[in-house]
């Protein structure tokens, strides 16, 4: 009776009888595993990616000569297949940019606990410094759905500093850096609108030709010492923190779309602005409302710093906190330079050689470098020139 | 007292630093590139199934939803088979990969959900099994393929009636020595070991069993020699044992459940030398975890040589686990307490794994991990699930009885 009903093709499902058996899911090797070490260097990410021999065996066939053994030969034969494969299989995003992946020439094999693998060396191209990182990863899954992509990225040289995740058929993306809670992009732009004051010429050159008069007063046609350092500070401290208002005002509403103004004449703006701020100090022509003449800089300069911004990559969610946080560095950068530059103009007030030396050469620099970017970007002459 | 938990601690602390230090300086040695210099080296074993990409699942062609589904189906055999054969689960990932166009499927063609249902229980996703095989179950009910999985998976989850239903309606649908170990298997959980180990023992000494398959019938004699195992009759369980490992070296299958039911068996017995013997060359994880506590025996019965072997398998060992969770797998619970437990020394984590195990799988190894964890740390009330588990099912395992402080049945 048995072997009649055995002989209905039930040959397999006794074959499988041994797994039915309570062992666990690898129980004598490891699952396909594939190791990514990401590196965040400059603008871009380094990588070293390790694809197991028999994965690359299994997607493309590395047995050229058909004889069970896959031989060193046989791997350099197919290298530009296994760079292409890996080329294909990965991607990366930075702060909403697509990053140019580059598979470098080379590969090498390095021995690990369950056999070898490929090494190879991977570069990835972002507009900047990446923040927040996408990666996409779809190697083998198609041809083995327990496979899996171990990432380990690393934003310092700190080896502390590293996290870590998997990439599985049903998690082929994971995301790094900034969170998307509030903490995150609000620290990350902070820091960004730090390095923006300290970063950009013509922010740093108008602040310039707003401190360097701070401690002195125009009253009868000349520039008079101002006693106490209170009221300098605090006026300073005033000044920079009307140009953070308007700044924030206008940044925020073109960062959220509410208008958009064509960027060559905001830029041209800008740099009229700076050569304005020189002649100021020359010829005096606004000083009892210094403060609203700042305000009307701050405008201009938030509307032209939008557009930098939105092309960085603005998160969507926490795009308010994103905001806050460059606002808040803007701020906390000027008002350090205040601390900084205003005392020692202070210091330096009542020496004549201060207005002779300092005041007049700087304002007449910072004027000449504002006619310049004015010239240079109101009719886009392109020249080489520092931002 | 205070003193004594002092001193384990530090030596906990110590062998968890150099296990530390020996997995990074390993790693760092192991995972270094270089250029290998001679072209015709041999890097690794070429895949049986050579580039899938090209020939399998992922075609170029559109093939007819017909063909599609027969060339996917002989994948995932092929690639099942290989599995099996090698204990390599890298194939059941294979195989997986070449029914995904069917993974959302509720449902399949029959011969497709079959597979997926065996390949779900692989991967310790029960539910998934279970609903596929009541699923086929509803709409065939003589599906004896699908009956003896089933049936298999409730004994291994702790439900030996729903296992024995199914055993029943094997009778007649397929030979008699399997339905009568797919009985055995369940009954013998339900306090009937002594009648069903004399019904195999017939079935196994019947000529009908004497012509079964070797896999039918190496089935049958691990599922008997558990059985006396469980009765405390040696002699016949070292027979059973002797048979099925002889049937799976002749077939050059690597069975590695059967090897560490041997070496259980075999350890239970203080024969640590004839298990460091027979694991000598393993490497799967469960022959290598037993490997490594029958190292550990002689080492401490002043055989030194061994020190350093039984400490380097269990480093390996808890590297493998440690990656089995970085993948993000489950169902290594019951290897993680036996290490914890047998060569760690840490029957807390060994308490936390097995009861997290305890959770998915309750067979009787299930439970003497439970029991055991919980008496090591002191927590014997933790293992009260096994003891109410002990007194429903009515199990003849004397020892385990022993162990629970449970009266004999």
């Amino acid at each position: 009776m048995s072997a009649a009903l055995m002989a209905r093709g039930t040959g397999l499902w006794l074959c499988l009888l041994a797994l039915l058996l309570p062992t666990p899911p690898a129980a004598a090797h490891a699952g396909s595993t594939a190791y990514l070490f990401a590196q965040v260097e400059g603008a871009g990410l380094s990588l070293r990616w390790d694809l197991a021999l028999r994965d690359l065996d299994l997607a493309l066939g590395l047995d050229a000569d058909g004889d069970g053994e896959i031989r060193w030969g046989e791997v350099r034969a197919m290298q530009a297949a296994i760079r292409g494969y890996a080329g294909s299989r990965l991607s990366v995003m930075a702060d909403g940019h697509v990053c140019v992946l580059r598979v470098e020439p080379g590969l090498q094999i390095a021995d690990r606990r369950d056999g070898r693998y490929a090494v190879l060396q991977l570069r990835a191209e972002c507009p900047r410094r990446p923040g927040q990182l996408l990666l996409g990863y779809q190697a083998l899954f198609d041809l083995d759905a327990s496979h899996r992509g171990l990432l380990r990225l690393r934003y310092g040289s700190d080896a502390q500093d590293s996290q870590s995740g998997s990439f599985a058929p049903d998690r082929r993306q994971l995301r790094f850096g900034a969170e998307p809670g509030v903490f995150g992009p609000l620290g990350q732009y902070l820091v960004e609108g730090i390095e923006h004051v300290l970063g950009g010429w013509d922010h740093l050159l108008f602040l310039l030709a707003l401190f360097l008069p701070a401690a002195l007063r125009w009253s009868g046609g000349r520039w008079q010492p101002v006693s106490g350092l209170k009221p300098v500070l605090l006026h300073s401290a005033t000044l920079v923190t009307a140009f953070t208002l308007a700044h924030a005002l206008t940044l925020c509403l073109v960062a959220l779309e509410a208008f958009r103004l064509p960027s060559r004449w905001v830029e041209s703006a800008v740099a009229a602005s700076v050569l304005f701020a020189g002649l100021n100090n020359l010829w005096p022509m606004v000083q009892q409302r210094l403060h609203w003449l700042a305000a009307g800089f701050g405008l201009i300069h938030g509307a032209a710093i939008a557009g930098a911004l939105l092309e960085l990559g603005l998160p969507l969610q926490g795009r308010v906190s994103a905001l806050l946080g460059f606002n808040l560095g803007v701020e906390l950068a000027q008002l350090s330079l205040v601390l900084l530059l205003v005392p020692v103009g202070y210091v330096l007030r009542e020496r004549p050689g201060y207005r002779r030396w300092l005041l007049r050469p700087g304002s007449w620099l910072v004027a000449a470098a504002g006619l310049i970017w004015l010239i240079d970007r109101l009719f886009a002459m392109n020249w080489p020139l520092p931002i | 007292m205070q003193a004594d938990r002092r001193r384990a601690f530090a030596v906990l602390l110590v062998r968890r630093l150099a296990g530390a230090l020996w997995l990074l300086t390993s790693a760092a040695v192991a995972q270094t590139p270089y250029t290998p210099a001679d072209e015709r080296q041999a890097l690794s074993a070429a895949s049986p199934l050579r580039g899938l990409a090209a020939t399998g699942a992922a075609s170029a062609s559109t093939p007819s939803a017909a063909e599609s589904a027969e060339q996917a189906l002989r994948l995932a055999q092929q690639a099942l088979e290989l599995g099996r054969a090698r204990a390599d689960p890298r194939w059941f990932g294979v195989a997986e990969a070449a029914l995904q166009s069917w993974e959302s499927v509720p449902t399949p063609p029959p011969a497709i959900q079959r597979l997926r249902a065996v390949l779900r229980q692989r991967r310790h996703d029960f539910a998934g099994a279970l609903a596929d095989l009541d699923a086929l179950l509803l709409a065939d009910p003589d599906d004896s393929q699908a009956r003896l999985v089933r049936a298999v998976i409730h004994a291994v989850q702790g439900r030996p009636q729903q296992s024995q239903a199914d055993c029943l309606r094997l009778i007649g649908a397929s030979s008699l020595l399997l339905a009568t170990t797919c009985l055995a298997n369940a009954r013998g959980l339900l306090g009937q070991a002594v009648p069903m180990l004399a019904a195999l023992e017939g079935q196994l000494q019947s000529p009908a069993g004497l012509d079964a398959g070797a896999e039918e019938r190496r089935w049958a004699l691990t599922v008997a020699a558990e059985l006396a195992v469980r009765l405390q009759r040696p002699a016949q369980a070292s027979r059973y044992y002797a048979e099925a490992l002889a049937l799976a070296s002749r077939a050059q299958v690597e069975d590695v459940y059967l090897q560490a039911s041997w070496a259980d068996f075999q350890l239970a017995q203080g024969e640590a030398a004839r298990v460091e013997r027979g694991l000598r060359r393993t490497r799967s994880d469960l022959t290598l975890l037993r490997l490594a506590i029958a190292e550990r025996r002689l080492a401490e019965a002043g055989q030194l040589a061994f020190q350093s072997r039984w400490q380097a398998h269990a480093e390996e060992l808890e590297a493998r686990f440690q990656l089995a969770r970085q993948r993000g797998e489950s169902g290594h619970g019951r290897e993680e307490a036996l290490l914890a437990l047998a060569l760690r020394d840490d029957p807390l984590q060994a308490l936390r794994h097995s009861e997290r195990n305890w959770q998915l799988q309750r067979e009787p190894a299930d439970a003497r991990l439970l029991l055991e964890s919980a008496i090591a740390a002191g927590r014997p009330d933790a293992a009260e699930p096994v003891r109410a588990w002990l007194r429903s099912t009515g199990l003849e395992d004397l020892a385990l009885r022993r162990l629970a402080g449970l009266e004999a049945p």
